[in-house]
């Protein structure tokens, strides 16, 4: 037993005791309490963590509201195309019927637009769109967005029905059912104006129906990109990506020094502390347990501020810039969070290694040496 | 006392002279070094700081290290107090070897039997003068009233009972080492280890800070053991212990003092 030893020639008290633990309410206290006496400099720590946080937070952020409106204006451009599009085969929305063939919910962002787009300047109930199965033109029970069950829209109950006088006809779903040239050519016939818009490219053979009744029309929606124009617009992808990388990893590490910067600095300059504090009977693992409460408040502090500061200023540049509601409706807010939450765990990580390190080093070193550090 | 210039006793035969000298007896020792060595390794060249020290110090009593700069004092000091580990030989206090004890161990010896004062007196200088002589009771688990009011008396009788709440930066040398001095009384030790405590300090101020040391160690009976290259420290204690060249090169008794200041003090 260590308690034991001298017994055989010391009085009872004299005897080599442990040192006592103390439990971590007094360890917090005493954090506290230092935290507040040297307020100033303590806040001059937390300010190289909230920088660093707030610069990594602010490149992520504003990378992201960056792409955010870039990716809306790209949108906004697409719709407008689509638009004049079937604009330009109808003359104008005015008095004609449109017809909609769709096999399931619209979700695609640019096809939900453009039909609201068409909804806005179309009469009331003059857009009929008829949901099929995949397989064959039989009704099918598709989730219909609100907006498309009242207003220009109007939905139908049978294909013919839905073609029936109208001026142009859309297929707007990928897998739809193949119907024949010849009884597509009976559907076109049935229209106002034979004029069949694919959203997609391809599917059918434009000679093959004409051959059938030439005055039908058929033109495909999307935009064929030339084999140059893929591999410019791959190009500038890898080029973009490449960049944004580079950003992120160099802010990573502007973040990384400035915090372990300041950690190491807060902490070193007490090393003498340590030292005294273990003369005076402190046991290492308490003075360790002291700095690793008072990086984590700092860390977690500083962290908490400099995410929002990362995350505000950004967001006040680019709404001046483009406008809240154009800002707030392009951002995606759920990747903010996950950056934010990691922005946050980063700086508190950071700012717990770069004080423990030093701390536990001070706090093992026999104090005579510690007393002696001068930094 | 024949103990005080033999060195190297074994640990047998300081037991078998306990038991033969009653008189010996009655003065127990508290703190003894054993060939003490110290070698500071800067990598190409070795500095043998300690070079087989012996020593017996005794409860009670108020010892002093001498000599010149650079002779070992502070090397010693912090062997002793197990502040640093010796290169080879061994420290007992209370006849316990310091080096065989674990970290919770040597925490409580830190804590609760010796207390230091430093030449620079290491206080923490954001936290108040009742603040800094209240932490090493904290460390001793006392709970914070009782460490309060005790601190406050200890304070008192160092006579800094009206400064309490001000901060060590804010006062003169000589109050910052009577606060040292009130930390290291904290928990009551049985051993205070001053190293060169008048040094940084005006010649009065200096002998107002050995009365206080004097007074006091009458007072509790505590064990001073102070080096120092201070005069005036010789003619208060029982002893001197000559260091030289990290030998110790002489101890002598009050008595024999007179005839050596002069001498010293020529070199
Ligand atoms: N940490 C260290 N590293 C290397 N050498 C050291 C170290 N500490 C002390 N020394 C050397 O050990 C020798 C004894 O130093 P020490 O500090 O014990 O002397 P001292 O008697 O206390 O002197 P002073 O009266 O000036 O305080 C010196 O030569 C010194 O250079
Ligand atoms: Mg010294």
């Amino acid at each position: 037993m260590p308690e034991e030893r001298g017994k055989d020639i010391l009085p009872a008290g004299e005897r080599i005791h442990e040192q006592v633990i103390l439990p971590w309410n007094i360890a917090i206290r005493i954090t506290l309490r230092g935290l507040k006496i040297r307020l100033g400099r303590s806040l001059i720590t937390m300010s190289g963590v909230v920088l660093g946080i707030a610069f990594l937070m602010s490149v992520l952020s504003g990378d992201a509201f960056r792409a955010g409106l870039a990716a809306e204006t790209r949108t906004k451009t697409e719709v407008t195309r689509l638009v004049k599009l079937i604009e330009d085969e109808v003359g104008t929305f005015k008095g004609r019927k449109i017809a909609v063939l769709i096999s399931g919910p619209v979700t695609d962002e640019h096809k939900r637009r453009m039909l609201e787009r068409i909804a806005a300047r179309s009469d009331p109930q003059s857009i009929a769109v008829f949901a099929t199965q995949p397989d064959r033109l039989v009704p099918a029970t598709v989730p219909i967005p609100a907006e498309m069950k009242t207003g220009a829209f109007k939905l139908a109950s049978d294909f013919a029905d839905c073609v029936r006088d109208a001026h142009v006809l859309l297929l707007l779903d990928r897998e739809l059912p193949r119907i024949s040239d010849a009884a597509l050519a009976k559907y076109l016939a049935s229209m106002r104006q034979p004029v069949l818009l694919d959203y997609y490219h391809g599917r059918y053979d434009e000679a093959e129906l004409q051959k059938i009744n030439p005055k039908i029309v058929y033109s495909s929606l999307s935009y064929q990109m030339s084999e140059a124009e893929i591999k410019k617009a791959q190009r500038r992808k890898a080029q973009q990506e490449a960049r944004s990388i580079w950003i992120t990893v160099v802010s990573m590490l502007v973040t990384v020094i400035g915090i372990a910067n300041a950690m190491l600095m807060s902490v070193t300059e007490r090393i003498r502390e340590i030292g005294t504090m273990k003369c005076l009977g402190a046991l290492s693992k308490f003075v360790v347990k002291l700095f690793l409460i008072e990086s984590l408040i700092i860390g977690v502090l500083g962290a908490v501020f400099g995410t929002i500061l990362g995350f505000l200023v950004p967001f006040m540049a680019y709404m001046l810039s483009a406008g809240a509601s154009l800002l707030v409706h392009s951002t995606p807010f759920l990747q903010l969070a996950i950056y934010g939450l990691a922005s946050i765990a980063a700086g508190t990580g950071l700012a717990i290694v770069a004080a423990i390190y030093p701390a536990v080093v001070a706090a093992r070193m026999v104090p005579a040496d510690a007393l002696r550090t001068n930094v | 006392m024949e103990t005080s210039t033999s060195k190297a006793l074994s640990e047998q035969e300081i037991r078998d002279f306990l038991y033969f000298d009653e008189d010996i007896a009655e003065r127990r020792i508290v703190v003894r070094a054993q060939h003490v060595h110290k070698t500071y390794d800067l990598g190409r060249i070795k500095v043998k700081a300690l070079q087989g020290v012996d020593l017996c110090v005794f409860a009670g009593e108020f010892i002093a290290i001498m000599g010149p700069s650079g002779s070992g004092k502070s090397t010693f000091f912090n062997m002793i107090g197990g502040l640093d580990k010796p290169s080879a030989g061994k420290v007992f206090i209370d006849e316990v070897d310091i080096a065989q004890l674990d970290a919770f161990e040597l925490a409580w010896l830190r804590c609760r039997k010796i207390g230091y004062i430093f030449q620079s007196f290491n206080l923490i200088p954001v936290m108040t003068c009742l603040e800094n002589v209240m932490l090493p009771m904290t460390f001793a688990g006392v709970p914070s009233e009782e460490a309060f009011d005790r601190s406050c008396n200890i304070l008192r009788q160092v006579g800094l009972g009206h400064r309490l709440t001000h901060k060590p930066p804010q006062m003169s040398g000589g109050q910052q080492q009577r606060i040292a001095i009130a930390r290291a009384l904290a928990n009551q030790p049985a051993i205070i280890l001053a190293d060169e405590p008048t040094a940084n300090l005006d010649t009065n101020t200096g002998n107002e800070i050995i009365d206080l040391l004097v007074r006091l160690q009458e007072e509790t009976g505590v064990t001073v053991i102070s080096a120092t290259h201070d005069m005036k420290i010789l003619d208060r204690c029982e002893r001197v212990v000559w260091i030289r060249d990290g030998r110790c090169e002489r101890i002598e008794e009050r008595k024999n003092m007179d005839i050596q200041i002069g001498d010293v003090s020529g070199e």
